[in-house]
């Protein structure tokens, strides 16, 4: 091709897509270079033929369109600073909440002194104990006779607590020691005896039982065999019923199969004797 | 070619969320990424997979698209990608026909690639049975992809050569390049199978 005219402007001029002035010079070009001229019209006439390919008409299957996850509300409330930086700090005080419990930290102002400890504070917890939310309302924790007159109170309720305990303990062992005396009378053992149930008898019970237990499940195992049996033999005349379905469905297929070959068999044998009647002809054609 | 200026609309209000506009820009392009689509390979259910592929691609990432006006370019870059990657997985699969397999020893099948490719295309019984549009979509099935993806884009969906270069990210003259051997490719192949110029131009 000559260097003046590229194929590139060959194509643009031949779909319309060069300036006037250069699509001038193309024309001029082709009338003086009639074997470029003839590589255009082939192009052209290719390009009437390939026209000829028609668009298909399809059908558009139904569109099931989830939430687009870029869009949802969710995400939108999300992509918002304030709410980012809002929840990363609520996240840091709930995982600092839960450090705390974990390592049982435990912080304490008194007397102008705060304290940290990572275990419970036993003494303390104790103090609170008789009314921690009447002395909280107070303020009298932090006041050191208020301390004093908690701690006498606690100690007399504890001497109180220790009373009622030794007293209830006394009380359970001459209970005990009462209990322990009956059970050892002869007149106790006399009656036990009187009820009539002997070791023979137990024996006796318990075979009884075992023996009906041992009915039972073989009764149990009896009726299961039956219905395992019923079960199979089910299973197998559906499963011969299916057989059967298959094999008549693949003896339709085999001859469905057998029909459309011999079919294109036949279709093959008429082309091919078109053929030969063809070379024949030729040859015929030529002799003459 | 479904109208611009209506595409931009739905473009916009699709990828806004509008889920009814993102529907009705389907409706609009979907026979028209579908037979890009079925030209490319001229197989109907390739078509349709590659281009349900392509609408639920465009689903995903409508809100990534900046300029609403590329709309087209863009659509047709995504399904050419999809076309391609087609492309590279059927080129992994080996489909021979049934009856192409003789056996040249006894219990040895092999399978002769030449004779097949000369005897898989009778061009005569072809152009006897078959549409000539049939032969044509054949022929271009032929070219090379990168040639046919440009002579699709141009011949049948309209595009200027600076949009198609612009949505597969090629130069203009590349784009005229292709084409020029996409159409020279075509003839050859059309020559060939013996059907000369007579024969498509007044064929059907």
């Amino acid at each position: 091709m000559d260097p003046k005219v590229s194929k590139e402007q060959i194509i643009a001029y031949l779909y319309g897509e060069l300036p006037d002035e250069e699509a001038l010079e193309v024309a001029s070009y082709l009338q003086d270079h009639p074997q470029v001229a003839a590589e255009y019209e082939a192009m052209q006439h290719l390009r009437g033929s390939l026209q000829k390919i028609r668009d298909i008409e399809v059908t558009q299957p139904v569109i099931m369109l989830g939430k687009n996850p870029r869009i949802s509300s969710f995400s939108e409330i999300f992509q918002n600073r304030f709410i980012q930086k809002a929840t990363a700090v609520a996240a840091v005080i709930i995982v600092g909440l839960l450090l705390a419990k974990l390592t049982g930290l435990n912080l304490t102002y008194r007397n102008q002194a705060l304290t940290i400890a990572f275990q419970k504070d036993e003494a303390n917890q104790t103090m609170i104990t008789p009314n921690p939310g009447q002395q909280l309302k107070n303020g009298s924790i932090e006041n050191d006779s208020a301390q004093q007159q908690l701690m006498t109170k606690v100690n007399e309720f504890l001497m109180r607590e220790n009373q009622v305990l030794v007293q209830r303990l006394t009380s359970l062992e001459s209970d005990f020691d009462d209990l322990k005396g009956k059970t050892q009378h002869p007149a106790t053992i006399a009656s036990a005896a009187k009820s009539g149930i002997d070791q023979q008898d137990m024996e006796d019970l318990a075979r009884k039982i075992s023996r009906q237990n041992l009915q039972l499940f073989s009764e149990v195992i009896k009726t299961s065999q039956v219905q395992q049996e019923e079960y199979i033999k089910s299973l197998f005349s559906e499963f011969a019923i299916y057989l059967q379905s298959q094999r008549v469905e693949d003896l339709m297929k085999i001859e469905a199969s057998l029909k459309s070959l011999k079919q294109e068999s036949d279709l093959k044998k008429l082309e091919t004797d078109q053929v030969i009647a063809r070379l024949i002809q030729t040859v015929n054609d030529k002799n003459y | 070619m479904p109208d611009r200026d209506d595409t931009m609309v739905l473009v916009d209000k699709a990828a806004q969320g509008d889920e009814q506009a993102f529907t009705r820009l389907v409706q609009a392009w979907y026979k028209r990424i579908f037979n890009f689509n079925y030209k490319y390979f001229f197989d109907h259910d390739l078509a349709m997979e590659v281009t349900q592929k392509t609408f639920i691609s465009v689903h995903k990432n409508i809100g990534k698209l900046k300029n609403k006006g590329s709309f087209s370019g863009w659509l047709y870059a995504i399904a050419v990608n999809y076309c391609r990657e087609e492309d590279r997985r059927s080129n992994k699969k080996w489909v021979i026909p049934f009856r192409s397999m003789n056996k040249k020893e006894a219990g040895v099948e092999s399978f002769d690639i030449q004779n097949y490719r000369e005897n898989a295309y009778d061009p005569e019984t072809c152009l006897q049975k078959e549409e000539l549009s049939t032969i044509l979509l054949k022929a271009l099935a032929q070219i090379p992809a990168e040639q046919k993806v440009v002579l699709i884009m141009k011949e049948y969906e309209g595009l200027k050569f600076r949009e198609i270069a612009d949505s597969l990210q090629i130069s203009e003259n590349t784009a005229k390049s292709r084409l020029y051997y996409g159409l020279k490719g075509l003839r050859k192949i059309l020559d060939h199978w013996k059907i000369n110029k007579e024969e498509i131009y007044y064929g059907s």
